[in-house]
């Protein structure tokens, strides 16, 4: 119970996250957000890749036969540029990656789904300096120069900044706002299975028969969801697994039976070929039906409904 | 042999339902192109064979028109979740800055700069009119009564030059200061020039995200600065003589805050007056313009940097620094406002 309470969490911060996009060729695309956690330690891993290369090149420069003053204007300089171009040359060169983005698996893209622009990624950098860099460094001379009001002002200004993504509608920040991006988390790769309809290629005869009215009890829902139980039974390859999935499919095939009246008994040994063939049958029905418009979202959609636009889910 | 097995492979496409077939048809340029796309999320688009790129836009196509049947009429959960996925994952591989970084570069100086400070011509001269405003003020108010002078000017800043100075000092410790040398100007004085005049307007910049108002009072204030430092000069009867001093890199430096100051009030007046479109909408497309045109401000703040740090200490002729200051202006007019014009003839 637990469990099940942990994962219905997780969906529905998913569905917080999930976002759909229009690519260019005018197909709605959907993809998540990604948290702003994730989105933080990648500004770490930046910050710390930034840091470290400010002190190689500071090293190179302090080998240099120059003098001190000129030694550390350099350092200032070259460490200012830095700062300046390194996530903008690299989400330029990793098309919208920075190092830190590409080890959370995370990435940049336009919020309206079109081409992601060299000056997207140049805007919503050069705001990142504007929202955290030159306050940070203008809060330090301020403090300085104990200056509280302007210390207070420009810490502030920070910190608002640092925060703007957990208040934004897509968790974006001032520069996002401007380049007119957001940050996604990458797709996982998902793998493409055997076709379940294979099957009746490989079977000589089809033992079970169906009528027309029996088929037209079921909708996409439980079709689909049957067939979420035949990929599992196909994965299952331990002695328990297999076990445990026969055990439920002749419970669904019971059901089943009973749902469609579906009298002739079924063998415990036939239960997979049964609800294979079945699963065959209800979609060859139910694509029929797609290809003139009719859709039956589950069994309780009474009246099937004709030239209903696709949902996206 | 192959007669008989070419025939029962024809019999299974007869058994498959519909979108059997619709799978067994496609799937090998489904695969094809998982396969380059797993690469080009590896790689960069040069990693791609001459072969793989040629298809790519193809099997992309494909994959698209696939998942738009799909979603209409087959039911198979797996394909059309699989579909998705590695539409999404082609999509991100597809879209985005290919290639080089020179080109943009060259595209950047070519049109993008000049035009975007066409197209936002408006805040620009907005922004040019508070400078302005400001010298004005500045002037006045410092000849009408010098105690504004140590008001407006931060005796840090003015260093000594103030209404104590005499004429001479004013002369001999700025306006005609010896050329040091090459590390001391060059190195040390531009490159200081450079962060703090970039820091002012990235400020100017950033704070326009605040309806553009704080904007306008920062350039205002430098538009004091200028003013106040123009009245001591002119009260010291050296005003010719500053204003060729300050024209060698000062037009350089003060279009670079104006256009920067006008890229900020550009993305205060899409927040306040967005028309038509939604905010952020409005924001994206102004926001990417006015960046466009600070960038290029920040690259004219480096070239007035050097200009200040470098030569100005090198010419001490007044004559000769007018002379430059004024090419300075011809330039910039020249490269905003004629150069690289998109012949509209050409374009339809």
């Amino acid at each position: 119970m637990k469990e099940k309470k942990d994962y219905t969490l997780i969906s529905q911060q998913l569905a917080k996250l999930k976002r759909v996009i229009i690519t260019p060729e005018g197909l709605p695309l959907k993809l998540y957000l990604s948290n702003n956690g994730e989105r933080l330690y990648a500004f770490f891993v930046d910050c710390i890749l930034i840091v470290f290369l400010i002190f190689l090149i500071s090293i190179l420069i302090a080998l240099l036969p120059i003098s001190l003053p000129i030694r550390t204007t350099l350092i200032s300089f070259v460490s200012f540029l830095i700062s300046l171009f390194y996530f903008t040359y690299f989400e330029l060169a990793w098309r919208g990656q920075s190092p830190g983005k590409r080890f959370l698996k995370i990435k940049v893209v336009k919020r309206n789904g079109s081409e992601l622009t060299a000056f997207s990624i140049i805007a919503r950098n050069l705001t990142r300096e504007v929202e955290l860099f030159v306050p940070l460094w203008l809060f330090a001379t301020a403090v300085d120069s104990q200056n509280l009001f302007l210390s207070l002002f420009f810490m502030s200004w920070a910190i608002l900044c640092f925060l703007f993504p957990f208040f934004s509608r897509d968790k974006q920040r001032p520069g996002d706002l401007i380049g007119g991006t957001m940050v996604i988390s990458l797709p996982k790769k998902l793998a493409l299975l055997d076709d379940l309809t294979e099957l009746k290629t490989k079977m000589k005869e089809t033992r079970f028969v169906f009528t027309q009215k029996q088929l037209a009890i079921y909708g996409n829902k439980e079709l689909q969801t049957l067939e979420n139980m035949l990929r599992q039974n196909n994965k299952a390859i331990s002695a328990r697994a297999q076990k445990a999935m026969q055990k439920s499919m002749a419970i669904v095939c019971e059901k089943i039976c009973r749902k469609i009246r579906y009298t002739d008994p079924v063998p415990p040994e036939q239960v997979e070929r049964f609800l294979s063939e079945f699963y065959i049958a209800e979609r060859d029905q139910l694509e029929k039906g797609l290809m003139y418009g009719l859709r039956k979202e589950s069994k309780l959609d009474p009246t099937v409904r004709v030239g209903k636009p696709p949902t996206i889910r | 042999m192959s007669q008989l097995n070419t025939d029962s492979k024809a019999s299974d496409q007869r058994q498959l339902i519909r979108s059997g077939r619709f799978r067994s048809g496609r799937e090998s340029s489904w695969r094809e192109l998982e396969s380059i796309v797993s690469k080009l999320e590896k790689k960069s688009v040069r990693s791609l064979s001459a072969r793989e790129a040629m298809e790519l836009p193809k099997l992309y196509q494909a994959l698209i028109s696939s998942l738009a049947v799909a979603r209409n009429t087959i039911l198979d959960k797996n394909l059309i979740q699989y579909l998705e996925n590695l539409s999404l994952r082609s999509y991100l591989a597809v879209y985005g800055p290919q290639g080089g970084l020179l080109q943009p570069i060259a595209n950047f100086f070519r049109s993008d700069f000049p035009q975007c400070v066409r197209s936002l011509k408006a805040p620009i001269i907005i922004s040019g009119l508070s400078l302005l405003a400001g010298i004005l003020v500045g002037f006045i108010a410092v000849l009408v009564d010098p105690m504004y002078y140590s008001l407006i000017v931060d005796p840090q800043i003015a260093s000594g030059r103030d209404f104590s100075a005499s004429p001479e000092e004013l002369r001999s410790k700025y306006l005609d200061a010896p050329y040091t040398n090459f590390e001391q100007n060059f190195i040390f004085f531009a490159n200081f020039l450079f962060r703090h005049n970039t820091i002012v307007s990235l400020m100017c910049f950033g704070l326009g995200f605040l309806a553009g108002l704080p904007t306008i009072i920062l350039i205002f204030t430098n538009g004091l600065l200028l003013g106040a430092m123009l009245a001591l000069h002119f009260d010291k009867g050296l005003m010719i003589e500053f204003v060729a001093w300050l024209s060698v890199h000062g037009i350089t430096e003060l279009t670079a805050v104006v256009l920067a100051g006008g890229g900020g009030l550009a993305i205060g007046a899409s927040i306040v007056f967005p028309g038509q479109w939604s905010r952020r909408a409005n924001l994206a497309d102004k926001g990417l313009k006015a960046s466009k045109v600070m960038i290029g401000a920040i690259i004219m703040l480096f070239i007035a940097s050097i200009l200040e740090g470098g030569f100005r200490q090198l010419i001490v002729d007044t004559f000769s620094r007018l002379i430059i200051g004024f090419m300075t202006l011809v330039f910039w007019w020249y490269y905003f406002f004629k150069a690289f014009q998109i012949d509209p003839k050409k374009k339809s």
